[in-house]
């Protein structure tokens, strides 16, 4: 009886093993299919993803840029406006070109390392080094603003692709 | 031995169970999370987010631009922003505070209250040049707190794209081809009396947006001629309320008790449609050949109301650009009881069966013709708009009625209006909508409290200086340098202007260009 016992014992824990191992290739199988499934979608979904964050950053960044304060007049404190406004006033007085160029300089380049193309209208002004990036002027990442005539300007920034980023 | 099968079959359900969960999961899930971008929800809420901040970059910028040109109109004009209000003039355009009769408390401004006004008509100027703003126009409550102008919305935003309900009520987004389409009629008005012979063109003109507060702005449009001055402006007229006439008081009569009579008043010979889309011209085109033509008195002719269709679709005269068709209607009119002019207005009908209209247009009462009176004639054209998806460019159909014949008068009640299909050029559905109220703070120090000093100066500056005519230079620059101001005085006669910049800086317009100035105070005062 005791051997019978034994036998069956041995059989059942048998079935066990086999059901386990059978269970972990299972498991295996599944999460390979998954892996290979999502590494097909991956690289474009992290294309749009990225491009997708890129565009918030973008639209972020020349929202912040237009709010920026510049002094215009250091004696006069009450002399502050914003880039926006520079930008109305540079638009009728090429005069404050140089000023506009600056204050962009600045601003861009702590936020990015490349080539950024900021457009006024199609005026572009070149932040950091373009020499890998045709500049173009890109309504992707706009703002309209009016100025004081309600002429609409559209100010616009095109930083250059995160791959000629990195390079 | 039971419980150990059991155990068997568990251990042989699990696994199978598993497997049919797995791929269950594997096959359930591909649609969504494959088909659609990872995240694109969650992007379309950052999207939508980025356009209300485009937007309310946009008002905020045009608040603060309203904030300069209000600045600057009421700080030229001694902090009023129209003569009505005001105690008169120099002939330099430097507002007075007081007169000879009036003192500094009958006469002073209440600043506060123009700057609010005319602050709200700026921001409403600012906002109409961007489309997604325009139902906002006049939703403001405007109120100064602090050095802060702070602009309560009464109108919501929506986002992405604010919902457009059509004209068959179905809720459908649309976008069109334009904006806002403009409507002119050029008339004439013969004022060839014997001795005067002048005869004169006129023009009566509105813009309508495309969409107003939800709804599309179409069906029947009128434009008003209405020939009532204002007496003591040479350059405005009375739109009593709702006309528009463009004639210029200078241009009728010669000397004061001069009038003209009217023959057949104010026959349309050209009628204009402009489309404009983004603040440019879309498309525009007339009646007239070429721009500027005159047609000497022949009037452009209307639909038939004989034919048996109560609609002015049949019209002889249409214009057209793309997405929209403009219909002319015809016109009536009514004139003045010459015999009852001090009980004006009290209209009558002009019949269709009128003899020529010989009633009095506008007699000069002054010599320097600026006073004028008698109400003449009160003319209203009327259009049919449609829009028109179906029409893909510009054309016109015109014809022309002989001068004297008579004119259709009550067309009005006849011509019913049409809704066709709408011009659309696309229609997004979008998943949702994310909806603001777009008040906005402009955080500028107005120098409205800059007027309790100039005022108190002002006081003080009558007071010392009255009585001293012959030396008033002296007295004010006497003034000015004890209390150390920077006024700037001109002084002529009795009357003395002053300049007194502060140090705000604003953005203002000198001629073409945009340039940065001090805010200037300009005001003058009486002494005596």
């Amino acid at each position: 009886m005791e051997k019978i016992f034994k036998k069956a014992r041995v059989a059942v824990s048998l079935i066990d093993i086999y059901a386990y191992i059978f269970y972990a290739f299972l498991i295996f199988f599944v999460v390979l299919l998954f892996g290979i499934r999502s590494c097909s979608m991956g690289n474009s979904e992290s294309a749009i993803l990225k491009s997708n964050v890129e565009q918030t950053d973008a639209n972020l960044i020349l929202s912040n840029l237009l709010r920026t304060p510049v002094i215009l007049d250091f004696n006069n404190p009450k002399s502050e406006i914003t880039i926006s406004d520079l930008i109305i006033l540079w638009k009728s007085d090429k005069s404050y070109e140089v000023r506009l160029k600056n204050e962009l300089n600045s601003i861009l380049s702590s936020s990015y390392k490349r080539c950024v193309v900021f457009c006024i209208d199609n005026t572009q002004f070149l932040v950091n080094d373009c020499f890998l990036f045709i500049p173009e002027c890109e309504d992707k990442y706009s703002q309209l603003i009016p100025d004081l005539n309600r002429e609409i300007i559209e100010v616009s920034i095109n930083p250059s692709p995160t791959a000629v980023k990195e390079k | 031995m039971k419980s150990n099968k059991k155990s068997q079959f568990f251990n042989i359900f699990l696994a199978f169970g598993t497997i049919a969960i797995l791929f269950m999961a594997l096959f359930w899930l591909s649609p969504i999370s494959w088909n659609n971008s990872i995240g694109k929800r969650q992007f379309d809420i950052i999207e939508a987010y980025q356009a209300k901040e485009k937007n309310l970059m946009y008002i905020d910028q045009s608040a603060k631009l309203a904030v300069y040109k209000t600045l600057d109109t009421i700080s030229s004009k001694g902090g009023f922003y129209s003569e009505q209000y005001s105690c008169g003039k120099t002939s330099r355009d430097y507002f007075l505070w007081n007169t000879n009769d009036k003192n500094i408390s009958e006469c002073f401004p209440f600043v506060q209250r123009n700057f609010e006004n005319k602050f709200k008509d700026n921001l409403n100027f600012y906002l109409e040049g961007q489309k997604d703003l325009k139902n906002l126009l006049n939703k403001y409550e405007i109120s100064l707190v602090g050095n802060n102008v702070v602009g309560i919305a009464k109108a919501m935003l929506f986002f992405p794209k604010e919902p457009i309900k059509s004209m068959n009520d179905s809720s459908i987004y649309k976008e069109y081809e334009f904006d806002k389409y403009k409507l002119t009629a050029y008339y004439k008005t013969n004022c060839d009396e014997s001795y005067l012979d002048h005869n004169y063109y006129a023009e009566s003109t509105d813009s309508f947006n495309l969409i107003k507060d939800g709804n599309v702005n179409l069906g029947n449009k009128f434009l008003h001629a209405d020939l009532r001055y204002k007496n003591y402006d040479k350059s405005d007229y009375d739109l009593e309320s709702w006309t528009k006439a463009g004639i210029q008081i200078t241009d009728i009569g010669e000397s004061p008790g001069k009038y003209c009579y009217s023959y057949n008043p104010n026959p349309l010979y050209n009628f204009k449609l402009e489309t404009t889309s983004d603040g440019k011209t879309a498309c525009s085109i007339e009646t007239a050949d070429y721009a500027g033509a005159l047609y000497e008195g022949n009037d452009l002719k209307t639909w038939n109301k004989d034919s048996g269709d109560n609609s002015c679709a049949d019209s002889k005269t249409w214009l057209q650009c793309p997405g929209i068709k403009v219909y002319y209607c015809g016109k009536t009119s009514y004139d003045t009881y010459p015999e009852r002019e001090d009980e004006y207005p009290d209209w009558r009908a002009v019949k269709d069966d009128a003899p020529r209209i010989e009633t009095y247009f506008v007699e000069v009462r002054n010599d320097e013709h600026t006073e004028a009176y008698h109400i003449h004639s009160k003319t209203s054209f009327k259009f049919l708009v449609e829009l028109d998806s179906a029409v893909k460019n510009q054309g016109k159909s015109v014809e022309r009625d002989n001068f004297y014949k008579k004119w259709v008068s009550d067309s009005f009640s006849y011509a019913k209006t049409r809704i066709v299909s709408s011009g659309v050029k696309g229609e997004k559905a979008y998943p949702f909508y994310y909806s603001i109220s777009p008040s906005f703070n402009v955080q500028f120090d107005t120098g409205i409290s800059d007027y309790n000093g100039l005022r108190d100066n002002s006081e003080k500056l009558i007071e010392q200086c009255n009585g001293n005519i012959t030396k008033l230079s002296v007295c004010i620059k006497d003034y000015i340098q004890k209390n150390n101001l920077n006024y700037k005085s001109n002084i002529n006669g009795n009357i003395a202007e002053f300049d007194v910049p502060s140090s705000r800086t604003i953005i203002t317009q000198e001629g073409n260009k945009a340039v940065l100035k001090p805010v200037t105070y300009k005001f003058a005062l009486a002494f005596k």
